[in-house]
């Protein structure tokens, strides 16, 4: 159903400091990698979502998507992901 | 081949070719925080390591694009790369906007102790939103009409409690009231704009600094993208961090 299986998997980056959000699970997790770095995946057990500067997260074994958050461009009308 | 003379070439920043070495690095020096931002982004290959090494040893002195020098530019596509170098938070700071709505929002968000357990964390969250008239940034061009508005609403991370500034579209900063028959600014709905999924039904959302989590539900199919409504974006929200 996923093409890609790992126990740790990075769903963004920090451009200026190049801290990582980062997801592990002690099963492999399955996903992949969509549109505009959005990543679709799938917890078989817990996953713990970590970063350098924020707080963890938990989450339960699920389906899920990640996602950047986005802004607008007002100089040229695009919208693109925002990247801390 | 034609070898690389980073000296005489001409250079494209924010997708706008034809600049000059010395007009890029100003150019660069506003957009880049650090000579090692910059070196990530425009030193993409080794051809131009020769460059990097220069602008690297020529960083501290180069002074770069400002505001005023912005606002005086007469072609307009310059000055639009100019204000993209700048950045939405020194332009909306220095180009006195207007508040057009402020609103601070009582939280309940799930986190996590040392052990995983999880615990229910209040706080106060505050979103502000602001205009800057178009004919501020884009006086004295021959456009025909009137520019448009510039929007962006002002928050800070729930954990470094550092300040964001984020431009969103005029149709992201007001909300139709039908009780008043009128349209009216609204901070929530232009932060909920900036975070766009394409599920539907999503159960959960979790944002950690900039990267967003949907929790999918048994309904859930995958949908043209869209970005979340105010009432999406409060009713939603699981966790923030």
């Amino acid at each position: 159903m996923y093409k890609n299986k790992a126990k740790r998997i990075v769903l963004g980056e920090g451009e200026t400091i190049g801290h990582k959000h980062v997801l592990s699970s002690k099963s492999p997790i399955g996903f992949d990698k969509g549109d505009n770095d959005s990543i679709k995946f799938m917890l078989n057990e817990v996953g713990i979502f970590t970063h350098d500067e924020h707080e963890h997260m938990v989450f339960e074994p699920d389906k899920y998507r990640s996602y950047h958050q986005v802004e607008f461009n007002p100089m040229d009308g695009t919208t693109n992901n925002v990247f801390d | 081949m034609t070898q690389f003379n980073y000296k005489t070439s001409k250079y494209i920043v924010s997708n706008l070719p034809g600049f000059s070495l010395n007009e890029a690095l100003r150019f660069w020096k506003a957009k880049f925080e650090t000579i090692k931002d910059f070196k990530k982004e425009v030193i993409t290959h080794n051809a131009l390591l020769e460059l990097g090494a220069f602008v690297e040893e020529m960083w501290d002195e180069i002074i770069p694009v400002s505001i005023h020098e912005a606002l005086k530019q007469p072609n307009i596509e310059i000055r639009r790369i100019m204000f993209d170098c700048i950045g939405v938070a020194k332009l909306f700071k220095e180009l006195d906007p207007e508040l057009l709505d402020k609103q601070v929002i009582s939280k309940e968000r799930t986190r996590w102790n040392e052990k995983y357990e999880p615990y229910k964390y209040n706080f106060d969250d505050v979103y502000e939103l602001y205009k800057i008239e178009g004919y501020k940034l884009f006086k004295g061009t021959n456009e025909s009409r009137t520019p448009d508005p510039v929007f962006a609403v002002r928050c800070w991370c729930t954990t470094t409690h550092r300040e964001y500034w984020i431009y969103v579209p005029h149709r992201a900063a007001y909300e139709y009231m039908p009780q008043s028959s009128c349209w009216q600014p609204d901070a929530i709905k232009a932060i909920a704009w900036t975070i766009r999924i394409n599920i539907s039904y999503p159960k959960r959302i979790f944002r950690q600094g900039d990267i967003i989590i949907v929790q999918e539900s048994p309904q859930s199919i995958v949908v043209r993208p869209y970005h979340l409504t105010g009432k999406q974006y409060l009713e939603l929200m699981y966790s923030e961090t």
